[in-house]
């Protein structure tokens, strides 16, 4: 089976009716989002549309330099989206948040390529990078989960945590629990999301390889392997930042920050 | 600069910070010894016991604990040996079994283990009855909490107890028998204790010597 459905550039065309429903719908509603709602459809448009020269372009060249620097350009942008997205944390550092997405990310990635897919060569460009993308497109949201609700779990726990340093405990010791429900947080879309995946939701890569004219058998296999490739890398990359972000919360003397307090 | 080879606990010229003021401090504590930090709200007694807890930081000052300055000491180790109990009373989710325990949870007391018998018999003492320890802590009233809390403090085994308002949630009954177990625990060794209170019956049982906050240096 190879039926692609290809749009034509006049079928894209019609697409821009569904965009100005929504502008019409926030015009009418007053909501103040036509402006933004513009902004991101001319994003969208440039910026998938460059995606696809430069995929194009790299695929063609698939030099495995090109591919770690674009994976690693990717990573870059995840992890200042993951810290940006945090409204009880001020002030992260996004090089940890990098640390933690791109170990993860890499991890899983290669474990996919090289064991599951068994790619020949295993960082060839048409894999690896739509791989990583689906990885941290989807990971990134729950790392960022993951880090408020580690704040905003030890702001809440305060009494709880000082208790803790007061008879002695280390500061992972004093905030173990909280540490867990960050996690937890952080795991919980991708745990829902295997839930209801093909039931309430069809993916977008098991979408998008329908409509390339996969064998829907066939298509149905490589989203098993992506939603456990999203599982294992959500919880990799959800325990390494938590775990580097935790002692954030702490003073060189082991005690809470005093601005936790306020 | 001298060190008494008899204290418990020096404290010298450590600053405490409030908002723009700023106040400094000297005090020592015997083993055995009970001091009470007296001043008005909001001259920061409460930032005084945390200081030393070393739960806030100090600005400048000095610290000793038996002679050891408090640079040598780690603050994980320090604050084993200096405890401070919140004037909120706060225990952790779970029995009180668990709260008594959880300082024998933690890296600090590695290879200790609780003295049930010792425990069982501190809780008698402070009218708490046999089976509280399987109670969960959410079904406690405040003043068995506060009990507990107290519990929890001295089964830790800390050299020095910082007490801020512990009576606050206590009937006068159980409120005497839990200064007079206080001050049965700081008599009986090495022990020491400085408390905060606005309680005139908690200063008359746990009589000790007394430094007004108001009279120290600006």
């Amino acid at each position: 089976m190879n039926d692609v459905v290809f749009i034509s550039n006049t079928g894209l065309a019609y697409t821009s009716i569904l965009l100005l429903i929504a502008a019409g719908i926030s015009a009418f509603m007053r909501l103040g989002l036509t402006r933004s709602l513009l902004w991101g459809a001319i994003r969208c448009v440039v910026q998938l549309s460059l995606l696809g020269y430069i995929l194009t372009w790299i695929f063609a060249v698939d030099r495995p330099e090109l591919v770690a620097l674009l994976v690693l350009f990717m990573c870059v942008v995840a992890a200042h989206t993951a810290t940006r997205r945090t409204p009880n944390v001020s002030s992260f550092p996004s090089a940890l948040a990098f640390i933690s997405i791109s170990v993860s990310t890499g991890f899983v990635l290669i474990i996919v390529t090289a064991l599951v897919i068994r790619a020949e060569p295993w960082y060839t460009a048409r894999i690896v990078i739509p791989i990583a993308g689906m990885i941290l497109g989807n990971t990134v949201n729950g790392m960022a989960l993951a880090l408020d609700r580690l704040y905003a779990e030890v702001k809440l726990r305060r009494f709880e945590v000082e208790a803790y340093l007061a008879l002695g405990a280390l500061p992972k010791e004093a905030v173990i629990e909280s540490m867990r429900q960050a996690m937890r947080a952080g795991m919980t879309p991708i745990i829902n999301s295997l839930m209801v995946v093909g039931i309430v939701s069809i993916p977008g890569a098991m979408t998008g390889q329908i409509l390339g004219g996969v064998d829907p058998a066939e298509a149905a296999k490589y989203q098993i392997v992506v939603m456990f490739m999203i599982a294992a890398a959500a919880a990799l990359g959800s325990m390494l930042l938590v775990r580097l972000a935790y002692k954030r919360l702490f003073n060189a003397d082991g005690a809470l920050r005093p601005d936790l307090w306020k | 600069m001298s060190v008494s080879n008899n204290s418990l606990l020096e404290v010298e010229g450590l600053c405490i910070q409030l908002g723009k003021a700023r106040r400094k401090t000297s005090f020592q504590l015997a083993p055995g010894g009970i001091l009470w930090i007296m001043g008005p709200s909001g001259f920061g007694k409460t930032t005084l016991l945390r200081t030393v807890a070393r739960l806030l930081p100090a600005e400048c000052g000095e610290i000793r604990l038996n002679g050891a300055p408090w640079q040598t000491i780690p603050g994980y180790q320090w604050r084993r040996r200096v405890l401070y109990t919140h004037q909120k009373p706060t225990l952790f989710p779970g029995s009180v079994l668990d709260n008594v325990q959880a300082a024998f949870r933690l890296h600090c007391r590695a290879g200790k283990s609780l003295d049930l018998e010792l425990a069982s018999e501190l809780l008698d003492k402070l009218k708490l009855p046999a089976d509280i320890l399987e109670r969960d802590e959410a079904n406690l009233s405040g003043g068995e909490a506060a009990r507990i809390i107290l519990a929890r403090s001295i089964l830790a085994e800390p050299d020095v107890l910082l007490l801020d308002e512990i009576t606050a949630f206590l009937d006068p009954d159980t409120k005497s028998i839990a200064l007079e177990t206080l001050k049965e625990w700081a008599l009986s060794g090495r022990h020491g204790i400085i408390a905060i209170s606005h309680d005139e019956s908690v200063r008359r049982i746990l009589v000790g010597d007394e430094i007004h906050l108001a009279d120290v240096s600006l």
